[in-house]
């Protein structure tokens, strides 16, 4: 069989192979397009959260340090000021801790299951009580017994 | 052919699916991640009750002021009662928009001074009684002096005449003297100021010391006036807080005295009971209910004397 006579032979070849062929390649195509939307949709999850994270650190630290200007010298009694945060950040929850440091106090956003968290420093006159609470509404307190600033549940 | 479209067809089908499940994945993410990430943070409200504080502290202080007035006595009643009458009434107007209430009290044993006084006429007595000469330090350290008050009713030797002297911490003295002068008789009973400069000494009031044109000499020292006299150069004009305060002479002149501050009234001079509890800085309890929080807290008021 000579090779022209090959390559011009149309026998054997089915509707069946063409679509199979067909299918294969749409196949191809559209797990491409998952993996790399997977990719995407990951790499976003861990910018959203990190943003939110930030910026539950950030709403804290600001509602502390507003307190911590209260004059809470002359407070006879507790005090405390409620603020909604939310209580998943990309459907996951989240821990806050509030710790007071030798220089800065220092205010730790954790959301464990997405290994992720977020970090905000400041400096402050009135005393801050460790506190760990978890994600929803909190409420920033002056604790007139302990004399000192804490983060609770709202 | 008919196989080539229909192939044709399934690849555009299978895009067009891909398509539609990639965006809705996407779609549904951005509605997980995106859901109340939004904070309302407390802070605005921590401000504007620190704002609402600092606006009745205003008012407070001027009320003291207003209530002091010229009238020293009963001081502590009447500023309660102002602040009763203002606590109705920022209830009325500000609770009923804002729900903000408050409620303040005057705490008198958290304010700051303390007061010395005579009210009897006659000689110039230290508190505690001492003998003659009736020498004494009034005050040290004193920060502010709300009252200040000497009324002279008779002047005797002037050879060593009463003295008061108010040394500042820059050193500088002023001095306050009463002495009789003149030829005739009645001789006048006269007040005399004078300070740390040279040549500083000024007769700013004076009255016959006795007979039917004797007038009592009622002398402010914090605002230097005289009743029998023109306004004269006061010991804030020449020193600087804390001052001291000392009396030399006092039997040499007659009157009453009234002295309000806030310092050290040192045991040297005063037995207990000789002072008591004056308000030159009241302290005033104030509890507020509002819809964020309650809270109360003992606010020093300043006096605004502007």
């Amino acid at each position: 069989m000579s090779l022209d006579r090959l390559l011009s032979d149309s026998r054997g070849v089915s509707p069946a192979v063409t679509q199979a062929l067909t299918i294969g390649i749409t196949s191809l195509l559209v797990t491409g397009l998952l993996i790399g939307g997977s990719q995407m949709v990951d790499s976003q999850r861990e910018r959203v959260t990190e943003e939110a994270l930030e910026n539950v650190g950030d709403g804290i630290a600001r509602d502390l340090v507003r307190l911590d200007a209260f004059n809470t010298e002359s407070l006879n009694s507790t005090v405390s000021f409620r603020a909604t945060y939310p209580e998943r950040i990309a459907d996951q929850s989240y821990n806050v801790e509030v710790s007071p440091d030798t220089s800065r106090t220092r205010v730790y956003v954790n959301a464990s299951g997405l290994n992720r968290y977020a970090v905000v420093r400041f400096e402050n006159e009135t005393n801050v009580c460790p506190s760990v609470v978890s994600s929803g509404p909190l409420a920033v307190s002056y604790n007139a017994t302990a004399d000192c600033m804490e983060v609770t549940r709202g | 052919m008919v196989a080539n479209e229909r192939g044709q067809l399934l690849l555009i089908g299978g895009v067009a699916i891909a398509i539609v499940v990639f965006s809705t994945i996407l779609f549904a993410h951005s509605l997980a991640v995106t859901d109340g990430i939004t904070t309302t943070g407390s802070a605005d409200t921590i401000e504007r009750s620190a704002d609402r504080e600092a606006s009745v502290e205003r008012d407070l202080g001027r009320l003291a002021a207003e209530t002091r007035g010229d009238d020293l006595d009963e001081f502590e009643a009447r500023y309660e009662n102002a602040l009763q009458n203002y606590t109705e009434t920022h209830n009325r107007v500000v609770g009923g928009s804002g729900g903000a209430y408050l409620n303040a009290t005057l705490n008198e044993s958290a304010s700051l001074g303390n007061e010395t006084s005579q009210i009897s006429p006659g000689e110039i007595d230290d508190p505690d009684g001492g003998p003659k000469p009736k020498e004494w330090v009034v005050a040290k350290n004193v920060t502010r002096i709300a009252v200040f008050n000497f009324t002279f009713t008779k002047g005797h030797d002037s050879g060593k005449p009463f003295n008061i002297t108010v040394t500042g911490s820059n050193g500088n003295w002023w001095a306050l003297e009463v002495s009789l002068n003149g030829t005739g008789s009645p001789k006048n009973k006269t007040v005399t100021i004078r300070d740390s400069a040279p040549g500083s000494d000024i007769p700013v009031c004076t009255s016959p010391n006795s007979g039917p044109d004797s007038q009592d000499l009622m002398v402010n020292l914090i605002t230097g006036t005289c009743n029998q006299g023109s306004g004269f150069k006061t010991f804030s004009d020449v020193t600087k807080p804390p001052y001291t305060i000392n009396v030399s002479k006092g039997q040499k002149a007659d009157g009453t005295y009234r002295f309000a501050a806030i310092g050290t009234f040192p045991s040297t001079s005063y037995d207990s009971g000789d002072t008591e509890p004056y308000p030159v800085i009241p302290a005033v309890d104030t509890t507020y209910d509002t819809p964020s929080a309650s809270y109360n807290r003992t606010v020093l008021v300043e006096v605004d004397d502007g």
